[in-house]
């Protein structure tokens, strides 16, 4: 069959540019290729092939990994300029397939996931859910950009749900799919605002922020307001942050796990693209609002996440808060430029990543043996299993951020960049948000050292049913490797990450 | 011997893994284990002391080596170093440390510990990192070790302290993570503002010397790109180290909230300090600490840790700030003062043997402020000389405490009576220990005290910084510390032997034991010999004293006008 001329004049540099964007696009092929695999493994009902799907997961991410770390490189974009894969893209990819891998290595010592049915969709909606941060990531089209996060959103809606039988989790599912479709209704409406406005949906072009600034400050404000409430959603940041207890405490914790640290990663990077306008001197007074509302914002969802953490007596909704907080204090390194921005919160993140799974995986080897979830249950287990408590206490201590573990380096490098910027610009903001960071890495402290205050102060009333194995160990000595070494060693990450973004 | 140094940290950290590794049921080889380690210390503590060369200015025994850098995009790069060393401002400190850790192993032995190695473990780890604050001249390295010991000592104090250990293990920790949350932030504010000149040149590719490199930074003609922050305490405390139009450039027009950026660092960090030292107002986490802690905690705590504020101050705040420390000396005085006299008026009002001492540690520890903001040389040595005397004396005093809590699990003051006829040889070392404290002649607190009221005394006529009042309110301080000594003798060692009726153990009460003489003794030779020979110390100190006051004085004076004269 021959088309006619003038079809084939104008449709092969189209089919060439798709034909040159699949190269780009293989790492997010395999992934989809992955995830049909596994479902079709399901079909299948033999109980070796069950137990073979962790280690297929896990394998096939880690090749995935190993391709997009050799084979990538960087593309300025792609499919019809709906895609990018630049250092942040590329360095996301990384990270959100190693939540993956290390959410499923979770699962796999979690035993009230061991249930027969649906193991197979569990572990394929892990990849779906990579897939669909490796897309948020990379998405500099609004439309293509709520086709990821909504992916994303099924996906945690279904893994949050995966332990149906049990009455929190119904309940956690149904307020998560509320509040999520409220989000992105909000979203959808303030992105078709910003289309209405530029005509254009390329929203890291200049030109759309160009034709933005000529509209009316109030009715953009407005619109731009309602587009981050949906990444606001995302990233459980004020005043979004309601759902994170809930569904805390009610989604599996591998999930959990998974939820605190990969989605979070995913919408800074969305963000970062977002308020890349702000680099550019002559259109940053124009978007001067944009940066208030989120330097406020951060500030508000660090004093939200903090002064609610003070009060939790569950560790999961602890924790919830927490990772709250921290969101916070990503989003002040948000408004940093370009050049400290990006790699100080890739290395935050990446250790957050570590700590928060390390943390979770205790809480799950804790919630095993006591079957409970609260605080309080985690009483004298340090002095019984010294090993799980001083894990637990070096965590916290990443997690708030103090020597000698990598939370600090990642403190330090943001206090660092706002102290600079402020020292620069003199933009009172920055010092008010490093001042807080401050003040609020105290009362962190005050709530993250309930861990090891119960572990080891506290004495234990029931003997622990189970024992410490061997496998959760090596997963926890694994966790705590990057926590510290990256301390000592922090150039060896920084600059890791900085052959990424530098590439830009 | 290169690597004195850091064997002193790296010699305990090493037992202590070690520790780990042994199987709890041999309490006594860990024991053992912890009292070699603590004893090795000592001994390259005093080998440290005694190849120390007092009339050299600079820093001794320097180990420098890189540890790791950053590169931050165009603001620089960022350096890191292992640098260690010792000068006469340490040297005590180091050899203090030494001394007090075998006292604390010694007072750890019969402890009832529920878990022996945790406990050993932990003390060595404390150990290290103390001595790490005193030896580290990197505020990175520093602010590592300053922050490090807080976790050892929460949980020393959280699971075997007394029966609010919970309440006062937490107010330890956030007390004083407050404190290093202060230190921080200037410690951020100085890297980001003082490069390493020689480092420098060399990245940017210049032959030049560090002379020319300053002026050249000085000039503006070196790109940020190249230039290389550092940490280095000693490139801190030189001006022409730091990047014009830096936020603490002495020569900034820079403020925050209205106030000059540089004295306002200097504050931060001083409040950071204080609370370590702990200064009044923010000494209330120290009688809680104190009185929960076990005994030898409790002698580590007033010994060593109180110490690391206030060395905080000689080797940070004051040389890097000078003008800013030459600016508040009346100030730091006047908390110095209140120290002195707040504290010593709550001992008076204490039932609790170990608090009232607890608040002598306050009352004593602002001798060091004032001491320090007298600018004199004899200030200086004086306040050097007290914090290594109460170092002993508190370690003593907290051990006699612990002796009579030992036999009777009571410390209430009205629980005894005449005790000196019961246990003759224990009211021996309680009365040393007491008349040490109070600063009777002839022993080590009498020097120090009596240095550091002479240096505030001539401060007005000397460098006109000091009203000559609060040496005399100081000294009204050392007479309320007679008073409440003397009481507290009076109340609990004379009179007819008595004790409550409740706290009655039916057998008489036994003396001291062997170990209590071993602990005891050295620490009553020492407060005798250094109250009787001060130039063992002072000789190794005073010419560092004297270039401390030297610089300071110079520097700040002629600085201060500059910085202020910038502003509107």
């Amino acid at each position: 069959m021959r088309f006619p001329p003038e079809i084939t004049r104008s449709l092969l540099p189209k089919l060439e540019q798709i034909q040159a964007s699949l190269d780009v696009l293989a790492p997010e092929g395999l992934l989809v290729a992955l995830f049909l695999l596994l479902l079709l493994l399901g079909l299948f009902r033999s109980n070796s092939i069950l137990k073979m799907l962790p280690g297929f997961t896990v394998s096939g991410l880690s090749g995935i990994i190993i391709f997009q770390f050799f084979m990538i490189e960087n593309s300025p974009g792609y499919f019809g300029k709906m895609l990018v894969a630049d250092g942040l893209a590329n360095y996301g990819f990384l990270l959100f397939s190693a939540a993956g891998i290390l959410t499923v290595l979770l699962s796999e010592l979690y035993p009230p996931l061991k249930v027969r049915s649906g193991r197979s969709e569990y572990y394929a909606f892990i990849v779906l859910l990579v897939l669909g941060l490796s897309f948020m990531a990379k998405a500099t089209n609004l439309l293509f950009l709520f086709l990821a996060i909504e992916t994303v959103s099924i996906a945690s809606y279904f893994l949050t749900l995966r332990l149906r039988e049990e009455k929190p989790a119904a309940e956690a599912t149904l307020k998560y799919l509320l509040f999520g479709a409220v989000a992105a209704g909000i979203m959808l409406y303030g992105m078709s605002f910003l289309y209405g406005f530029t005509q254009s949906l390329q929203f890291t072009e200049l030109s759309f922020w160009q034709k933005l600034s000529l509209v009316p400050k109030p009715i953009l404000t407005m619109a731009l307001a309602l587009t981050l409430g949906g990444f606001l959603f995302k990233l459980a940041a004020f005043p979004f942050q309601f759902w994170a207890p809930d569904v805390y405490q009610g989604a599996p914790t591998p999930v959990v796990a998974f939820f605190s640290t990969a989605p979070k990663a995913a919408i800074l990077i969305v963000l970062i693209r977002f308020v890349s306008v702000l680099d550019n001197e002559t259109l940053a007074p124009h978007f001067q609002n944009l940066f208030l509302i989120l330097a406020a914002l951060s500030f508000l969802t660090m004093l939200a996440g903090n002064f609610t953490a003070l009060w939790q007596t569950n560790v999961k909704r602890l924790l919830a808060y927490s990772s709250v907080a921290h969101a916070g204090l990503l989003l002040a390194v948000v408004l940093l430029p370009a050049e400290t921005r990006n790699a100080t919160i890739l290395f935050y993140v990446t250790i957050l990543l570590f700590s928060n799974c390390g943390l979770f995986l205790i809480i799950q080897i804790a919630e095993e043996m006591t079957g409970s979830n609260a605080v309080a249950a985690l009483s004298g287990l340090g002095r019984i299993f010294p090993f799980l408590g001083v894990a637990t206490t070096i965590l916290v201590i990443s997690l708030t951020g103090l020597p000698p573990t990598a939370g600090f380096t990642a403190k330090l490098l943001l206090f660092t960049g706002l102290w600079e910027n402020y020292a620069v610009t003199k933009q009172i903001w920055y010092l008010v948000l490093l001042l807080a960071g401050l003040v609020f890495t105290a009362v962190a402290l005050f709530y993250y050292i309930k861990l090891p205050f119960f572990l080891f102060f506290r004495k234990t009333e029931v003997a622990p049913a189970r024992k410490f194995g061997l496998a959760p160990k090596l997963l926890v000595t694994l966790l705590l490797l990057p926590v510290v070494y990256f301390f000592f060693r922090a150039d060896a990450l920084l600059s890791f990450i900085q052959g990424f973004t530098n590439g830009n | 011997m290169d690597h004195l140094l850091s064997l002193l940290i790296f010699l305990p950290l090493l037992v202590a893994a070690i520790i780990l590794a042994v199987p709890s049921r041999f309490i006594k080889a860990i024991k053992l284990l912890t009292l070699g380690a603590a004893a090795a210390v000592l001994v390259l503590s005093l080998m440290t002391w005694f190849s120390f060369n007092p009339s050299q200015p600079a820093y001794q025994f320097v180990e420098k080596a890189d540890w790791f850098g950053l590169q931050l995009s165009s603001f620089g790069y960022f350096q890191v170093q292992y640098f260690l060393g010792v000068d006469g401002l340490s040297i005590a400190m180091v050899l203090l440390t030494g001394i007090v850790g075998v006292i604390g192993v010694l007072s750890s032995w019969n402890l009832q510990t529920k878990n022996p190695k945790g406990y050993f473990a932990l003390y060595l780890l404390l150990l290290a990192s103390v001595m790490g604050c005193f030896l580290a001249l990197d505020m990175f390295l520093f602010y590592l070790f300053f922050e490090f010991m807080l976790l050892p000592m929460y949980f020393l104090i959280g699971i075997w302290g007394g029966p609010r250990r919970e309440y006062a293990a937490i107010k330890f920790f956030l007390y004083t993570l407050v404190g290093s949350l202060f230190i921080l932030i200037v410690m951020i504010g100085l890297y980001t503002s003082v490069i390493d000149p020689i480092a420098t040149a060399a990245r940017a590719g210049l032959s030049a010397n560090q002379n020319a490199t300053q002026f050249l930074l000085q000039t503006g003609k070196l790109a940020s790109e190249n230039l290389v922050h550092t940490f280095s305490i000693p490139a801190m405390t030189e001006a022409a180290n730091y990047i014009p139009g830096s936020m603490l450039h002495l020569l900034s027009d820079r403020e925050i909230f209205g106030y000059p950026a540089r004295l306002l660092a200097f504050l931060v960090l001083f409040a950071g300090f204080a609370i370590k030292i702990p200064v009044v107002p923010v000494h209330t986490w120290l009688p809680d600490a104190h009185v929960e802690a076990p005994t030898p905690i409790s002698v580590m705590l007033a010994a060593v840790l109180l110490k690391v504020g206030a060395y905080g101050l000689f080797r940070i705040a004051f040389p890097v700030f000078p003008e800013a420390a030459v600016y508040f000396s009346s100030f730091i005085a006047g908390l110095g003062v209140l120290s002195i006299l707040y504290g010593a008026f709550c001992a008076l009002a204490m039932s609790d043997l170990k608090k009232l001492i607890a608040y002598s540690s306050v009352s004593h520890m602002g001798f060091v402020l004032l001491g320090l903001a007298s600018f004199t040389t004899e200030g200086v040595s004086g306040a050097i000389y007290q914090l290594f005397s109460h170092g002993l004396i508190s370690a003593m005093l907290f051990l006699v405490v612990g002796v009579l809590y030992d036999r009777y699990h009571n410390r209430q003051i009205s629980g005894f009576r005449g005790l000196a006829s019961a246990l003759p040889a224990f009211t021996f070392f309680v009365v040393v220990a007491f008349f040490a404290s109070l600063g009777l002649p002839g022993l080590s607190g009498f020097i120090a005290e009596l240095l550091v009221l002479l240096g505030a005394f001539t401060s007005a006529s000397a460098n006109g910084l000091l009203s000559r009042w609060f040496a005399v309110l100081a000294a009204f301080g050392i007479l309320l510390g007679a008073a409440y000594y003397l009481w507290a003798l009076q109340r609990m060692f004379f009179g007819k032997f008595w004790i409550k009726p409740e706290l009655q153990t039916g057998t008489t009460p036994q003396d001291l034991t062997a170990r209590e003489y071993f602990m005891l003794v050295p620490l009553a030779i020492l407060i005798l010999a250094f109250g009787i020979f001060p130039h063992l110390l002072l000789d190794k100190v005073s010419p560092a004293a004297a270039g401390f006051v030297n610089t300071m004085l110079s520097e700040g004076k002629t600085n201060l006008p500059e910085m202020l004269n910038l502003l509107p």
